[in-house]
């Protein structure tokens, strides 16, 4: 691929997950940008790099990554590198825009202020088992900017999130409820009042969603 | 029209104009406020007695066109703290002091009988009124109030409850465009203004502008100014979510102080985010995008509108909303708004009061989390000040020395805000060796290589991060004593045409050729004047010290410790 090109890929479901389609209101599927705060997963290969794992992604191309990706984090500890090889058979990741204030300088990538940082070594971090040949499960999580201008492609093309973090969203969005038109989980009607409880019960959910007319 | 000192004295009730000595007048917010206090007010004397007193002054270019000019510094020893105390706010008044051409205000002394009084201020110079209606009202009523009896064009400065009862986390309240208000918060100095017996200060510029001796090289280098604020990416950030936009990120590092930073990950974060409260204010009609002046380009502030889409609060920041959401584990954002009206209302700190109300609960007075009791001890004890009210009023410590509770996240007796400092221990530096007790704001980011503040220790080392820290302080107090709003720092950061056309700009406004080695020094020198002051009043290198329980509770999900030492610390001062 063109290394500029906008990837159109799809992000393959997490084996196993249940399917969920919603039909939004005209206009309103942004409105559920901010669901992606809380992270969708995805398993990719081993040894990926930060870069070509974001550059999978559904409306992601190499400028945007470089400019609007101003900080990142990989199991809570800041990173600076893009060319970062991903190990282990899980990561968490979360990507930013530039933050404002002390703090987010210091967790810039590559700032000028990274020296401020609590030093890695003086830090747990989680134990990677590199031996298998499990692929990567991937946790992405998209803030502010990144989730503003990205999420309603991802959420369009379907993302993969757990059930319970997605019945959390809904309990305090409760308003967004009636932007949705039309629900099909596993391929059946169902009300948004008979899913809310499943959603507690189903580990990974598979959502897309989808504008009416 | 050359500026002046405005001069009250409370304690015979004479008012004075004064001209500007020479060597106050290249200074103006945090630089004026700190060189008045150390000159004028005896180190040891009691905060909250005749001899303290209280310094307001405008930046040095509000009144101007100057993009983000418009914040209002007050200074004067801290109740909370004992040491040197600046605090700066939006809001209308810095537009009106500058225009009316008050470099300063000064109020001294202290009234002998039990009678409150508002003053006056207006050109020509300061009027001296009794006051009865206002007193015991909240800052809604006082502006309402005032507008009502006067205009809705002026400025007005007032406390609440909390200052007139001398709460140590008292805020100075101060109206904004929207007859809403903004705080002068942290350090108490809400309760020094109640100690003068001041309920208010009504401020009237008419028609007066600020002279500006070279219009043309003025309105070129704003243009440049407002270009590299407007253009930088953390402005667009700041603009569509406000500083909350914080929440999740700190949380990802692990240094979202949560239950009385017993841990450093809330498990409520999404709910209290800033792209949730984004979200939430937009599908209500309030304003993610807002203004705490006129003259904000950045916009860092919001309008918060309740489940009905009526008028909340506005202006909460990142470190109000962790306060009373992580370290109380309150994941509501809609009674975390409803908090922040009350303590504006009362005109407390909200960091200070929320902190304190972690170590209540850490101290078994409610459940953590109980945010219907956490409202109701706000209006019922807090604004009446009842025992309870009061103790937990005057910040976290009180709270600590009343309920034996270890852990106290304070430093010189105020309040950590919302960073960690074990997982990010830069901040820490910041909270120990701050002239004005933990305050996240004294270390803030800015151009250290443009303003030549760079550092030469290698930066990993602990000798680099302690320089490091020590450049970010004195070129924010450099920054601070320009008196703009220090969300211009991070455009001053990035781009190298941003602080150059600050300086051009302060030097079109007065006529004069301020450099950047100009700054420097001025940053230095505040610093080193705010830390005499604090020597002069009893402080020693242990005050700059971090509770002890940063060094012995890691703090998860990376179980970081403070490991900074002493002696480590202590050569932050050898400059
Ligand atoms: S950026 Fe925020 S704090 Fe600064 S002047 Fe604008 S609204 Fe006020």
């Amino acid at each position: 691929m063109n290394r500029k090109e906008v990837s159109h890929n799809e992000i393959p479901p997490i084996p196993g997950a249940a399917d969920l389609l919603l039909t939004t209101t005209p206009g309103s599927p942004g409105a559920f940008s901010s669901l992606l705060q809380g992270g969708f997963f995805f398993h990719t290969r081993r040894g990926i790099t930060l870069n070509e794992m974001l550059c999978s992604l559904p409306g992601f191309d190499q400028d945007y990554i470089n400019g609007r990706i101003q900080t990142i984090f990989i199991d809570g500890l800041p990173a600076d590198h893009l060319n970062q090889t991903l190990i282990g058979t899980s990561a968490v990741i979360a990507i930013s825009a530039a933050m404002p204030g002390l703090a987010g300088a210091i967790f810039r990538k590559n700032g000028v202020h990274a020296s401020l940082r609590t030093s890695q070594e003086s830090m747990q971090t989680i134990s990677r088992n590199n031996d298998t040949d499990t692929p990567l499960l991937i946790q992405l999580k998209l803030f502010n900017i990144i989730a503003e201008e990205k999420s309603e492609q991802i959420l369009r093309t379907g993302c993969t999130l757990s059930g319970s973090s997605l019945g959390k969203f809904f309990n305090y969005r409760l308003p967004l409820l009636t932007h949705i038109e039309n629900c099909m989980f596993n391929g059946k009607k169902t009300s948004m009042e008979q899913l809310r409880p499943l959603l507690q019960t189903t580990e990974f959910i598979h959502l897309s969603l989808q504008e009416g007319s | 029209m050359a500026d002046k000192i405005f001069r009250v004295n409370m304690t015979d009730l004479s008012t004075s104009l004064e001209d500007v000595p020479a060597d106050w007048a290249g200074h103006g917010g945090r630089g004026l406020t700190s060189t008045i206090i150390a000159a004028e007010v005896p180190p040891a004397c009691h905060p909250l007695g005749p001899n303290n007193k209280l310094v307001f002054a405008p930046g040095l270019l509000s009144g101007t066109a100057a993009s983000n000019s418009g914040r209002i510094s007050a200074g004067a020893k801290s109740p909370l703290t004992g040491t040197i105390k600046e605090s700066n706010s939006g809001g209308t008044s810095a537009q009106r002091l500058a225009k009316m051409g008050c470099k300063a205000l000064i109020i001294e002394g202290q009234p002998k009988d039990d009678v409150w009084y508002s003053l006056s201020l207006t050109p020509e110079g300061v009027t001296i009124n009794t006051e009865d209606e206002l007193i015991g009202k909240g800052n809604f009523a006082v502006v309402e109030g005032v507008e009502k009896r006067c205009s809705d064009k002026i400025g007005i400065l007032s406390i609440g409850q909390a200052g007139e009862m001398q709460m140590s986390a008292a805020n100075i309240s101060v109206k904004d465009p929207d007859s809403h208000v903004r705080s002068l918060g942290r350090g108490g100095l809400g309760a020094v203004m109640g100690s003068k017996k001041i309920k208010f200060i009504a401020l009237d510029a008419g028609d007066a502008k600020v002279d500006i001796a070279d219009p043309d090289a003025f309105r070129a280098a704003n243009r440049a100014f407002t270009k590299a604020l407007v253009d930088h990416p953390v402005s667009q950030a700041l603009g569509t979510y406000g500083s909350n936009v914080l929440v999740n990120i700190i949380n990802e590092a692990g240094g979202l102080p949560t239950k009385n930073f017993s841990a450093g990950q809330f498990e409520g974060h999404e709910q209290i985010s800033g792209e949730t409260m984004h979200d939430i204010i937009v599908e209500r009609g309030g304003k993610p995008k807002h203004g705490c002046h006129s003259g904000c380009v950045i916009q860092c502030s919001q309008i918060y509108n309740d489940l009905k889409g009526n008028y909340k609060t506005s202006g909460m920041e990142y470190e109000s909303i962790w306060a009373m959401g992580a370290d109380c584990t309150v994941d509501n954002l809609d009674q975390i708004a409803e908090m922040d009206h009350i303590l504006d209302d009362i005109g407390i700190d909200t960091i200070e009061t929320a902190v304190a109300f972690g170590v209540a609960m850490e101290g078994g007075v409610l459940p953590f989390g109980d945010s219907d009791e956490m409202i109701r001890i706000m209006s019922e004890e807090i604004a009446k000040g009842t025992a309870l009210g009061r103790i937990i009023g005057n910040g976290a410590g009180s709270v600590g020395r009343t309920y034996g509770v270890t852990r106290v996240p304070v430093v010189k007796n105020q309040a950590i805000p919302a960073y960690d400092p074990r997982a990010i221990k830069g901040i820490g530096i910041t909270y120990a060796t701050s002239t004005q007790g933990a305050d996240h704001t004294m270390g803030y980011t800015i151009a250290t290589e443009i303003l030549g503040v760079g550092g030469s220790a290698d930066p990993l080392s602990k000798e680099g991060q302690i320089e490091l820290s020590r450049n970010l302080q004195i070129a924010t107090a450099a920054i601070d004593s320009t008196g703009m709003c220090l969300f211009v720092a991070f455009a001053a950061l990035d781009d190298e045409t941003c602080l150059p056309a600050l300086i051009d700009m302060i030097n079109a406004r007065f006529g004069i050729s301020l450099n950047a080695a100009d700054v420097t020094n001025l940053g230095i020198s505040i610093l080193k004047t705010e830390h005499a002051f604090n020597q002069a009043a009893g402080f020693t290198n242990l005050d700059d010290r971090l509770p002890e329980f940063f060094e012995t509770e890691p703090v998860p999900p990376h179980n970081a410790v403070w490991d900074f030492s002493g002696e480590e610390i202590d050569s932050f001062w050898n400059f």
